[in-house]
């Protein structure tokens, strides 16, 4: 179905949904998450991208991040991110399989996506932060998410971007 | 320490002004760049002020830096050295502990220097050069070609380390100083190199066990320099240590381990010139200037024939192997997310 909704602006960033809401399941703000939300941390947004190698984008923004040297900050920062992300795979395959009472919450393009062989991007996007920053965080929220990845299968990964890349190279926020 | 030095014409290098050196210096830049050149060459002029007026040494501070560039460089005629297609001489200046050696060649000098100065006095410290290659389990044909033979093959920085890790024990207690850095390196190696006079050889013991060098790894090897050198109090405080690729045959985490340990070394005296192309040797001394208030780490880059300087305090500097790491970072990503 369709949503009628609000710009959906995260951490100061303003998201583009290129094709449309058919592309869009946004987590945070769905009905089923509000049920379960107590508790639960959850990802921002699941984009559905089929022109990419990797054609399910799970979503979360961040205005910072803190740096790799600042622990125990910077792990208590990627445990945050990886429960997000697994929380944030496990509701949509709940409302892919119509667990939840209020399972008509995809819209229909997604509901109907073959996810047997789909890859998907685990995408965190940190506003303002410098490239060389972006590397070790990579491959920190990798390390620390590969367990599930993993399980899940069919090679997914882990991206991190800043706001420059997410806007010019992705087309992800205005 | 060395305090600056300012080099013209140097091999691949037309003009480098250091700027201010600090405890550790790092040398950083793309395969032929010229960053062993400039180790080299700062070492054999080093060496020559060591061995100027030693004992009973009779020879002009030129003559035994003719001496050391011929065997430190392998060249026929030291003119060599000078920048090919340079119509100026090569020119050396370096400042120590304050005072000044500078000399000049053009490219057609064969072995004699007219132009040298030495302000520096006489010192009794040693400085060493680490070549990226280990030397103990060559350290006889190392021996045979160069003391025997007198061949090229294996240049003085070769030669030199051999002969220092031959220094017996000296008298004494070690270097206070040094005793927490031996400390961390003993727990890096669970052993110690000792050379067995009967078998001609170096051994790795591990308690009561003894290997030949030969079946230790090459890390082992390279840690167990550093230890003997400052176990036989062949370095000192005073000493300078040039270190060509300090990466070269350790794990990323091992190289930690081995930079806290020159971080500590640094801060009892000794000097450090580090060359490397090693993205982890860059982080790890970024993140030691960045701990150590009192240590300026200065890295000097070459990127293509351009050098420049810059200080670790102030975070990466912009160069071709922070680069790279970004590339693959963002080949990952257009993997992914096309």
């Amino acid at each position: 179905m369709t949503h009628s909704r609000k710009p959906i602006v995260e951490s100061g960033m303003e998201f583009v949904i290129q094709r449309g809401d058919q592309q869009l399941f946004y987590l945070e703000e769905s009905q089923a998450y509000k049920e379960i939300q107590e508790g639960v941390k959850m990802a921002e947004l699941l984009l559905l991208r089929p022109e990419s190698p990797y054609k399910i984008w799970i979503i979360e923004a961040k205005s910072s991040s803190p740096r790799p040297e600042t622990q125990p900050k910077f792990n208590e920062f990627i445990q945050e991110i990886t429960e997000k992300f697994a929380n944030a795979l496990i509701l949509f395959i709940a409302n892919y399989l119509k667990r939840h009472q209020n399972h008509n919450q995809l819209s229909e393009e997604l509901q109907n996506y073959p996810l047997h062989d789909v890859k998907f991007a685990f995408v965190l996007i940190i506003k303002g932060h410098e490239k060389p920053w972006l590397v070790p965080l990579q491959e920190a929220v990798g390390k620390s998410l590969r367990p599930l990845l993993r399980t899940w299968g069919q090679s997914s990964k882990v991206v991190v971007l800043n706001d420059v890349m997410a806007r010019n190279d992705h087309k992800l926020i205005s | 320490m060395i305090d600056s030095f300012d080099i013209k014409n140097v091999g691949p290098i037309e003009s480098l002004k250091s700027g201010p050196l600090g405890k550790i210096n790092l040398i950083i830049g793309t395969n032929g760049a010229g960053k062993t050149f400039l180790l080299k060459i700062l070492y054999a002029s080093i060496k020559t002020i060591e061995e100027y007026k030693r004992g009973n040494e009779p020879r002009s501070a030129s003559d035994i830096l003719v001496d050391k560039l011929y065997w430190t460089f392998e060249i026929d005629k030291i003119g060599s050295l000078v920048k090919k297609g340079a119509d100026e001489a090569l020119q050396f200046e370096f400042k120590f502990n304050g005072q000044d050696f500078l000399y000049s060649f053009g490219k057609d000098t064969i072995k004699n220097i007219q132009q040298l100065e030495n302000h520096i006095s006489p010192r009794k410290s040693n400085s060493i050069f680490l070549p990226p290659k280990e030397v103990l389990s060559l350290h006889k044909v190392i021996l045979k070609s160069r003391e025997r033979d007198k061949e090229f093959g294996f240049d003085n920085t070769y030669l030199d380390l051999v002969k220092a890790l031959m220094q017996s024990k000296q008298r004494g207690k070690n270097y206070d100083a040094f005793a927490k850095s031996r400390h961390s390196l003993d727990n890096l190696l669970d052993g110690k190199i000792e050379y067995d006079e009967k078998l001609e050889s170096w051994q790795f013991r591990k308690g009561n066990q003894k290997f030949p060098i030969s079946l230790t790894s090459e890390g082992i090897k390279k840690i167990s320099i550093l230890d003997t050198l400052l176990g036989n109090r062949y370095l000192d405080t005073e000493s300078v240590i040039f270190i060509d690729e300090p990466e070269a045959a350790l794990h990323p985490a091992a190289i930690s381990k081995f930079l806290d340990i020159i971080a500590m070394l640094a801060e009892s005296g000794i000097q450090f010139f580090l060359a490397s192309h090693s993205y982890f040797v860059i982080k790890k001394l970024a993140l030691i200037a960045q701990e150590k208030e009192n240590l300026s780490i200065p890295v000097i880059a070459a990127d293509n024939d351009n050098w420049k300087v810059a200080n670790l305090k102030d975070g990466l500097p912009d160069n071709s192997i922070i680069d790279e790491s970004i590339r693959l970072y963002e080949e990952e990503v257009r993997l992914i997310l096309g």
